[in-house]
């Protein structure tokens, strides 16, 4: 039994339709993340879940109890849900200090004030709060606040967690220490825990499973390694890689009884696939399945170096060939100067193809 | 003689029609049983018995007036020594205020006034009593002392005048001979005359002009020796006269307080005159340093006078205790302390055992114009209309 | 999507157990029967016969339709008089007033707060002091000395100082009038400006600095447009309010006919023919709707900065040189706007007789006498005179309960239309409870007493009740506090609201303890000016008050209009004292100063 269902959810607002009929499992203990560009309906899918929305259609249950549906005319509020919610801008109440803004929900639960105020202490010692009881949030630096607001969450052992972009307020360093954080509490508590990001890093490294959303609609659930390696669509498989994926488009010919695709100005071996000859399709390849030499060979394609972009550990080289721009990374250090002719080895085995006129993974297949 | 000829002709041929106004009305269900309980209208008896009265109105316990005049406070004083256990609520406004405030009361069955004092008769008797909404209510044993025209159709309690006054200090007699003088051009801004349309009251004062236009037209040939051309959109001398009065800039103010002090204020080269309220004379005992006073001889009027009235209120909730006071007001049978607060100078009683007022002269010896209550409802607002037009 | 009968039903019930709709739509018919029954009674008016035009036309037929007032009104010969030029004379002093009043009001708040003007936390508090004082005290004052011998008495103080009579156009008319009420109204403008100035972060203007743009170009390209929508709101209001008001325009213009077009509603509401009246407060509604629109396309759909709740830093803009010319520009403001006003006030009712200024006149008799039946008809001094101590009472507990009941009134609205943001509940409540703004005060009331003298379904009628009187006062004021409701209300119902709720706290229990304290801050301004307005408020209730319902305001009216000067500026210092007072007891208990 999933820990949570949707079920042909829907929600408008106004003319915009936000959430397109989205149907969903959530798995107990696990840990989703929902992805997406802005405007994707993530937020509002979790707002829904939270009971912070309300459907216009669809049914919700959590730990097999039906908590809305449309039909039957049933909602249930969000004190009720036996989920904790943390806000990306934390909605820690201002006039309250950190001790009253964490014992609140302890208080609506008319908990005896002494055990409410060991749950308290506990959850701010558990979050290194420890001292910070009488200071009020406008007193604190951006991750204590979070942490507040975690501890807040924490503290009255709801057995989902909702976040909704928590990190996206944090500098990077605090961020790389609170995704330590909020993957080490996930796991202690063995809550369910769904979490909204737009950032594709976060998403692939905290979660369990990784659901993708484009306008209202899930493009795929699937692990984060599956979604990098197999992403369902050119959407999926745009959004995820950074730096992003290579598309080349073109058809399907055979040549010498070899699939190959015809693209502009260039000719690249593809995975078996005679039986779409004369398809349109899009072929997509990472940046770090592609080649560069400066010499050229068998089935290479020649391109001008446009950018050199050293980071560290690795360097990202963009190759303009006739309209295409392609990224590749490198992981050795390359002497190359822009303007400089190269030459770029394709695998057949590292390509995805995409149908052009829809989107979906054509090659390697759905299974 | 000539005068109170012309004075007693138009009070006549003011009364005979009032009377036609005060025809019949047929009054709803509440108002015959009020009527009948309170023992008004025909229901009255036909002898006064003080002590009976007073003892209805000891169990009314306290009895509310609305006056336009803010002696009220000093007659309830007095009232309440003479009849102890009842209260009086006495509140002062202005008559139109009391006017809307009755009109709004009756509407909503809230019965909050029993007596009205005010100034206003023409409305008092068009949108009051031919509504039912007020009942006169005359003393039995004050009838003879009050000449008929001041009971019918209400009780008068006294006159109001209003005049030129100039200042005493610059001028050892009036410099106004006639009123058409102040269409000349040595009082080209120098006349102040208080604004109809702010106050309604003053309405009176012109309408009587216009009623009275054939001896307007007469003076003004006296005055210039050649008869009066009218200007486009005169009708008669009276409104000429206003048109002129405006045209020569006359000052408009915004209260008879501001006219008294502005005339009577020491200490000025050139002093205006101006149009106030008789009563404003009184001014001069609160500060003597003032120096106005009234040009009686004026022609070819000295005042226009308007009716002060008394009026009970339909359903009222203390009827007796009213009864009371209307009659402690009217100085009862002694001519005594009620009426006490008016007997000054500058408000005329009505009653004809009282002398006048000291430094005043009766009713009768002054040359005013009474102004007409049916002729200022029907005219009134065509006049005030004529003023709005001709203001710049 | 479920486009059945019961799927709207169920959408329906989902929606309808939202508290903030079943607020939102008991708010909604609460505004309906208070505010928009009114003005649509107003139209009707305007096009019946009345009962009192039985005295203007033979025609009259009381109660049928005719166009009779309109065609009075506008293409009769009286048009000019009593329409054209009135009109004309109200938007041209109200325009004016409006800009000095902001011009006035936006650098004094600047000053106060961003400023390292000495002194500035004192003056903060007395800056408000004008709208406190009845503008007529700032008329009288003129008139005191530029009055010249147009209207007889004594000489102006500067003809006796210069020995040259002043000139019409100074003493009377235009010019007193603009420059009297522009000192009148410019608090409106200083409490809405401040307020934007304080939330705004200093980060906003150092970025700015850093980027090389000067003082001037920086306030003029970064303050100046955060602060536009406070600047907007206040030109509404000032706007507004100058049109309708009509005593002082009345007193400084009469005396040379310059008359505006409030005098025109005054006069025929007291003279019982209202359509008149209303005809002219429709023209100054469609005027200051029109305003209102402009406004709006210049700003978008908000046209508040939002009060935050965080607190932000404040770098004060140094003034350098000019820190001692600045605070003597606001000293001589003030001291023309309140000390002297309010010293002539002192010494007036110190004086046993009026108009004469010497010492040995002076007298505590109008505060303590007995009551001397050749003074004021033997009224007693007001510390003693239990009819003036009565109306005190009235006042206050008007004006307490009208600024507690219409604040929370205001925040509650805020609630429901910023939480149903983008419904068609929301914008109808919002416009509805925007509508009072345009109704000129007098007509209002006028309106008031010809509805709820009547039983209205189980409701008896209200005339006379203390009750309609917080009303019509709540019906007035609730633009104000309903705006700054919704702006306070952006900050809170949102995540802060939901935080509550996702931890299980009831509507009430988040209400009380999130919502509440949170908006409770930013309404303290809202409460002062409230609390002040309706110690003030005068056209709005004299119709509808009976003897036992005499607020102070009045009891004041009444004293001058007899002359009494003495009485009715002694009630005035007494009013200025209570509000002083309230002011200082409201910042007390709210928690943010707002200034």
């Amino acid at each position: 039994m999933a820990w949570i269902e949707l079920e042909n959810i829907s929600k408008r607002f106004g003319r915009v339709i936000a959430v397109d009929h989205l149907s969903l499992d959530v798995k107990a203990q696990e840990f989703l993340t929902l992805l997406g560009p802005s405007g994707c309906g993530k937020t509002t899918v979790l707002r829904i879940i939270a009971g912070l929305e309300i459907p216009d259609e669809g049914e919700m249950k959590v730990r097999g109890e039906k908590v809305f549906s449309s039909r039957e005319g049933i909602f249930v509020p969000p004190g009720k849900r036996g989920i904790g919610l943390v806000f990306q801008s934390y909605a820690l109440w201002p006039h309250m200090n950190v001790f009253q803004n964490v014992a609140f929900g302890l208080q609506i639960q008319k908990k005896d004030p002494g055990i409410l105020k060991e749950k308290v202490i506990t959850a701010l010692d558990y979050m290194r709060l420890q001292g910070m009881e009488k200071r009020y949030p406008q007193e604190l630096s951006g991750g204590q606040q979070q942490r507040v607001a975690l501890a807040r969450m924490l503290v009255t052992s709801p057995s989902i967690f909702l976040m909704d972009e928590p990190l996206s307020n944090l500098d990077a360093k605090l961020r790389m220490e609170m995704r330590a954080e909020i993957k080490r509490i996930h796991r202690e508590s063995g809550a369910t825990t769904l979490y909204v990001t737009h950032d594709q890093t976060e998403a692939l490294t905290l979660s369990s499973r990784v659901a993708v959303m484009d306008r209202g609609r899930l493009q795929q659930v699937d692990s984060p390694l599956k979604i990098y390696k197999r992403p369902a669509n050119l959407f999926v498989a745009d959004f995820i890689g950074s730096p992003t994926i290579n598309f080349i488009p073109g058809k399907m010919i055979v040549k010498n009884g070899k699939p190959f695709l015809e693209g502009d100005h260039l000719l690249l071996p593809a995975p078996p696939m005679e039986y779409l000859s004369g398809k349109k399709v899009t072929v997509a390849i990472r940046p770090e399945d592609i080649r560069i030499s400066k010499k050229e060979e068998v089935n290479s394609i020649s391109g001008e170096v446009y950018s050199v972009l050293p980071a560290g550990a690795e360097t990202t080289v963009q190759v303009r060939k006739e309209g295409l721009l392609l990224n590749i990374r490198l992981v050795e250090e390359v002497a190359l100067e822009v303007g400089e002719t190269v030459f770029l080895q394709l695998s057949k085995d590292s390509m995805l193809l995409y149908d052009q006129e829809n989107g979906n993974l054509l090659f390697p297949p759905q299974d | 003689m000539k005068r109170n000829l012309i004075f007693t002709l138009t009070a006549v041929f003011f009364m005979m029609n009032i009377e036609s106004i005060w025809a019949q009305v047929k009054y709803p269900k509440e108002t015959e049983e009020w009527l009948k309980r309170s023992e008004l209208g025909s229901y009255e008896p036909k002898t006064i018995d003080e002590k009976q009265i007073y003892e209805k109105a000891k169990l009314e316990k306290e009895v509310t007036i609305y006056s336009y005049s803010s002696r009220v406070h000093q007659f309830g004083k007095t009232f309440e020594q003479q009849y102890p256990g009842i209260k009086v609520n006495g509140f002062d406004m202005d008559s139109a205020e009391i006017v809307t405030k009755i009109l709004a009361e009756q509407k909503a069955g809230n019965f909050v006034a029993d007596v009205i004092f005010l100034k206003d008769p023409a409305t008092v008797l068009n949108e009051l009593m031919s509504k039912g909404h007020a009942f006169t209510y005359v003393p039995l044993d004050l009838k003879p002392v009050i000449p008929e025209r001041f009971q019918k159709p209400f009780l008068v309690h006294h006159v109001s005048l209003d005049a030129l006054v100039y200042n005493t200090e610059v001028n050892k007699q009036s410099p106004v001979q006639s009123l058409w003088d102040l269409t000349k051009d040595e009082w080209k801004s120098k006349v102040l005359f208080p604004d109809p349309i702010k106050m309604p009251e003053f309405t009176e004062f012109l309408t009587t002009f216009v009623q009275h236009s054939d001896e307007m037209g007469k003076e003004y040939q006296r005055v210039f020796g050649k008869p009066l051309s009218l200007t486009r959109g005169s009708k008669n001398a009276g409104y000429e006269w206003i048109l002129r009065i405006l045209r020569n800039d006359a000052v408009i103010a915004g209260s008879t307080n501001d006219v008294s002090n502005a005339v009577g204020q020491p200490g000025q080269q050139k002093p205006p005159v101006g149009i106030t309220a008789f009563s404003r004379l009184r001014d001069k005992e609160k500060n003597p340093k003032l120096v106005f006073d009234v040009a009686y001889d004026v022609r070819p009027i000295m005042g226009i006078a308007t009716e002060v009235v008394i009026v009970m209120i339909n359903r009222a909730k203390h009827p007796h205790a009213a009864k009371l006071l209307i009659r402690w007001m009217m100085g009862d049978e002694k001519g005594g302390q009620g009426y006490k607060p008016y007997f000054v100078l500058g408000d005329l009683p009505t009653r004809t055992d009282q002398p006048a007022p000291k430094g005043s002269k009766t009713l009768h010896q002054l040359n005013v114009w009474m102004s007409d209550p049916k002729y200022v409802w029907d005219h009134g607002q065509e006049i005030r209309d004529f003023w709005l037009g001709n203001l710049k | 999507m479920d486009v059945s009968w019961k799927g709207f039903f169920r959408r329906s019930k989902f929606t309808l157990s939202q508290p903030h709709t079943l607020i939102g739509i008991l708010l909604v018919l609460l505004l309906t029967l208070f505010i928009v029954i009114p003005f649509l009674q107003m139209v009707h008016e305007t096009m019946i016969w009345q009962e009192a035009d039985r005295r203007i036309s033979r025609a009259a037929d009381p109660g049928a339709w005719t166009l009779f007032h309109f065609k009075r009104i506008f293409s009769s010969p009286l048009s000019v008089n009593i329409f054209y030029r009135p009109l004309f004379h109200s938007l041209t002093t109200s325009l004016t007033i409006s800009f000095l009043a902001i011009a006035i009001g936006a650098l004094m708040a600047w000053l106060v707060v961003r400023t390292d003007m000495p002194l500035r936390k004192t003056i903060g508090i007395f800056a408000v002091i004008p709208y406190v004082l009845p503008s007529y005290t700032l008329a009288l004052a003129w008139l005191d000395f530029f009055k010249n011998e147009r209207i007889g008495g004594a000489a102006g103080i500067y003809q006796y100082l210069f020995g040259v009579p002043t000139p019409d156009w100074l003493a009377y008319g235009f010019i007193p009038i603009v420059v009297t009420l522009s000192l009148h109204y410019y608090p409106f403008t200083y409490l809405l400006v401040s307020g934007a100035l304080v939330s705004i972060d200093s980060h906003l203007e150092e970025s700015g600095e850093v980027l090389g743009a000067s003082r001037p170009t920086i306030l003029r390209r970064i303050t100046f447009p955060i602060v536009l929508p406070a600047l907007l709101s206040s030109f509404i209001l000032t706007f507004s309010r100058a049109l309708g008001t009509f005593g002082t325009p009345y007193f400084l213009g009469a005396p040379v006919r310059y008359f505006t077009l409030a005098t025109t509603i005054y006069s025929n509401i007291t003279n019982r023919t209202p359509a008149m009246a209303y005809i002219s407060a429709l023209v100054l509604i469609l005027i200051s709707l029109f305003i209102i629109y402009a406004n709006q396309k210049v700003i978008g759909s908000r046209s508040f900065v939002t009060i935050a709740g965080k607190g932000f830093r404040h770098r004060q803009n140094p003034l350098g040189k000019w820190r001692y010319p600045a605070l003597a520009l606001v000293l001589s403001t003030l001291l023309l706007a309140v000390f002297i006003p309010l010293l002539l006030l002192i010494w007036q009712t110190l004086m046993l007789y009026p108009n004469d200024y010497s010492l040995g006149n002076l007298t505590l008799h109008y505060w303590q006498g007995k009551g001397n039946p050749a003074l004021a008809e033997g009224e007693s001094g007001i510390l003693r005179n239990i009819q003036i101590l009565g109306a005190a009472w009235n006042s206050i507990k008007l004006s307490v309960i009208v600024a507690l009941m219409t604040g929370m009134m205001g925040i509650l609205i805020g609630y429901a239309v910023v939480k149903g943001r983008k419904t068609r509940l929301s914008s109808l409540l919002e416009q509805q409870s925007f509508l009072p703004y345009l109704i000129p005060s007098i007509a209002f009331g006028a309106l008031y007493l010809s509805l709820f003298t009547r039983r209205i379904g189980p409701m008896p009628p209200l005339y006379g009740t203390f009750l309609l009187l917080v009303l019509v006062c709540m019906a007035k004021n609730l633009p104000f506090s309903a705006r700054s409701g919704i702006s306070s209300m952006f900050q809170v119902a949102g995540e802060l609201e939901e935080a509550a709720a996702v931890a299980g706290a009831s509507w009430f229990r988040r209400f009380r303890r999130i919502i509440l304290p949170l908006t409770l801050s930013g309404s303290v301004s809202g409460f002062i000016l409230t609390f002040i307005a309706t110690m003030r408020e005068l056209s709005l209730i004299i119709l509808l008050i009976t003897p036992n319902t005499r607020t102070l305001t009045t009891m004041t009216f009444r004293y001058v209009e007899q002359g009494y000067s003495q009485f009715a500026d002694a009630i005035i210092v007494l009013i200025v004292v209570l509000v002083i007072g309230g002011e200082f007891i409201a910042r007390g208990i709210g928690k943010r100063e707002m200034i």
